[in-house]
């Protein structure tokens, strides 16, 4: 209602106007008349506006407005409630679209999808023109509101990184406290109401996009939208238009591949039927490839190339330590009496020295010889 | 001598744009033509000076026309200080009959200064006006203001950014500014850990939410 009311006020004050100054832009009347109809002004606000009016009038010295932002106004006013929220969700449609269709194409071109995205807010972003001082700018004029700054720093790296500086919570005049060593970034303590506030907006946000275009304000027990109640452990998926649960959002870490060999290459899928405790013992991968046949001694077993896996940490803080082992060995054949030759021995290094290995074998050593 | 008007024009690539004229007052708002005006003192500014900073035609008429309409800012708020101290009441401390005059007029021309100064930061209705355009306009506005250093103007569109991100939620945000998430769940997760104590559990139903 009180976005229609400043509609009006904004139709009203220049039809005022035109009987005082002739040289006021002429406005369309058909659109006006729209406005009121929609809002259905009472008399118990006509005073009011009236009372607006007369409080503009009194500022004879401002400069007259510039009538384009006034037309931009009006026209808004004339659609009524119902198509507003569908125009607003078409457009939102419309805009998320748009970015998906980026981000795809930058996918497509090889990009990891965070990097995407980070490559997304500098190029297409407004906001993210915007040198860092011009940012902390903002941020002071903000003032004294840490419930902004708490969900703005959850809005992109950049705000996160601007924000992380202990410095700027000092001007905030908050508790600040961390624990040295183990949280880098700042723990605040915040007022009740405040928490609350917070609270209501996290809230909002975990609403589904229907229920935020018609409520302000987190509907109460009965009226609660199919999206909110398992927001926090679904994750509603653009790419396959369906929504997964959280155990399903995938770290990023889990694509590609890792190599132990120029042979053999490890995957997530073949890690993830080893995860549980019991399991883990038996993943065992090793590369037998003849390539790898190297032992010191021809008695004992060649040592392959071979990842194992661990799993530590307790209850739910979980990790999966992946660990790839190979020996190096130098082939060497030894005399009946179990010595090594010295011709062998320099024709290792000379190997050695055509290799990076130079600079541990170096063939003019700069330190003198020990003497032997 | 100073001159009565300065032309400024807008060089992107060599390509010269409009030119736009202004009072020698307003131009001396922006640091970088005041600095230019007073370094060339006996240079005539018959010719448009050429300003590279990237600036589109629009948005410089736009500056241009912020620029005139708040010339004569400082001398019209001083004068309106002014009038308003004559006035006894509104002296801050009042003036007792045990001051001398010396101390008086320390007070005064102190409160005056305050009281300017704060008469400059806030935003006119016609400055609420001016920014009522696309958000992609005000930024553009933001970075030239801030190329010409002009810092009210550098002021007041930061405030207007600061008005728009005021009470929104992290989503709304992220609309507003066509903004990706682009953290990774790693740090989404770090961030909720050090807000913890604010917010909702993940186990939670929707009647402890009540």
């Amino acid at each position: 209602m009180r976005t229609l009311i400043t509609w009006i006020k904004k139709a009203f004050l220049p039809r005022r106007k035109e009987t005082a100054e002739e040289d006021e832009p002429v406005l369309q009347p058909r659109n006006l008349q729209l406005s009121i109809s929609a809002g259905g002004v009472d008399t118990g606000q006509q005073p009011q506006l009236e009372k607006q009016h007369r409080r503009h009038q009194s500022q004879e010295d401002e400069p007259v407005l510039p009538p384009h932002n006034l037309q931009l106004s009006i026209s808004a006013g004339g659609v009524d409630t119902g198509q507003q929220l569908q125009l607003e969700k078409q457009h939102r449609r419309h805009q998320s679209q748009q970015m998906l269709l980026t981000l795809r194409e930058m996918e497509r071109n090889g990009m990891d999808p965070l990097i995407a995205a980070f490559v997304y807010n500098m190029k297409h972003s407004p906001i993210h023109r915007l040198p860092d001082e011009i940012m902390l700018q903002i941020l002071r004029c903000l003032g004294d509101d840490p419930l902004t700054m708490l969900c703005l720093r959850r809005v992109a790296t950049r705000f996160r990184r601007i924000i992380y500086e202990p410095e700027i919570w000092k001007v905030f005049r908050l508790g600040v406290f961390s624990i040295p060593g183990y949280v880098t970034e700042c723990l605040v303590v915040l007022p009740e109401g405040v928490k609350d506030e917070l609270l209501r907006r996290v809230y909002v946000d975990g609403m589904c996009d229907e229920c935020t275009l018609r409520h302000s304000v987190p509907p109460r027990r009965h009226g609660i939208c199919p999206a909110v109640s398992s927001s926090s452990l679904s994750l509603h998926c653009n790419d396959c238009e369906r929504v997964h649960s959280k155990t399903e959002h995938l770290c990023p870490g889990r694509n590609g591949v890792i190599r132990l060999c120029q042979h053999v290459n490890i995957s997530w899928a073949d890690i993830e039927p080893y995860l549980s405790k019991r399991q883990h013992n038996s993943f065992s991968i090793e590369c037998h490839d003849p390539s790898h046949n190297l032992r010191c001694r021809a008695d004992v077993p060649p040592t392959w190339p071979r990842a194992r896996l661990r799993i530590e940490g307790i209850g739910q803080h979980l990790y999966v330590v992946l660990t790839l082992t190979w020996m190096p060995h130098s082939v060497v054949s030894l005399t009946s009496e179990g010595r090594i030759p010295a011709s062998e021995m320099r024709r290792i290094f000379q190997r050695y020295r055509q290799s990076a290995a130079d600079i541990i074998f170096p063939s003019w050593p700069h330190l003198p010889l020990p003497e032997m | 001598m100073a001159p009565t008007h300065i032309s400024v024009k807008n060089v992107d690539n060599g390509r010269d744009g409009e030119v736009f004229t202004i009072t020698y007052q307003a131009a001396m708002q922006s640091g970088i033509l005041k600095d230019l005006i007073s370094d060339f003192e006996h240079a005539s500014f018959d010719e448009a000076i050429p300003l590279m900073g990237n600036i589109s035609d629009h948005t410089l008429g736009r500056i241009i026309s912020w620029l005139t309409i708040h010339s004569r800012d400082v001398a019209r708020i001083t004068e309106q200080v002014k009038e308003f101290l004559e006035n006894p009441q509104n002296r801050q401390p009042p003036t007792g009959p045990g001051m001398d005059d010396d101390a008086v007029n320390k007070a005064l021309s102190s409160q005056e200064r305050t009281l300017v100064a704060e008469k400059l930061k806030t935003l006119t209705p016609w400055d609420v006006q001016f920014f009522e355009v696309p958000t992609d306009e005000v930024f553009d506005i933001l970075l030239a203001a801030n190329y010409l250093d002009i810092q009210r103007l550098v002021d007041f569109s930061s405030q207007t950014v600061a008005n728009m991100i005021k009470g929104k939620t992290t989503e709304q945000i992220r609309d507003l500014f066509g903004i990706v998430n682009d953290f990774t769940p790693e740090e989404e997760d770090e961030l909720r850990r050090t807000e913890g104590w604010a917010l909702p559990r993940c186990d939670w139903t929707p009647e402890q939410w009540q």
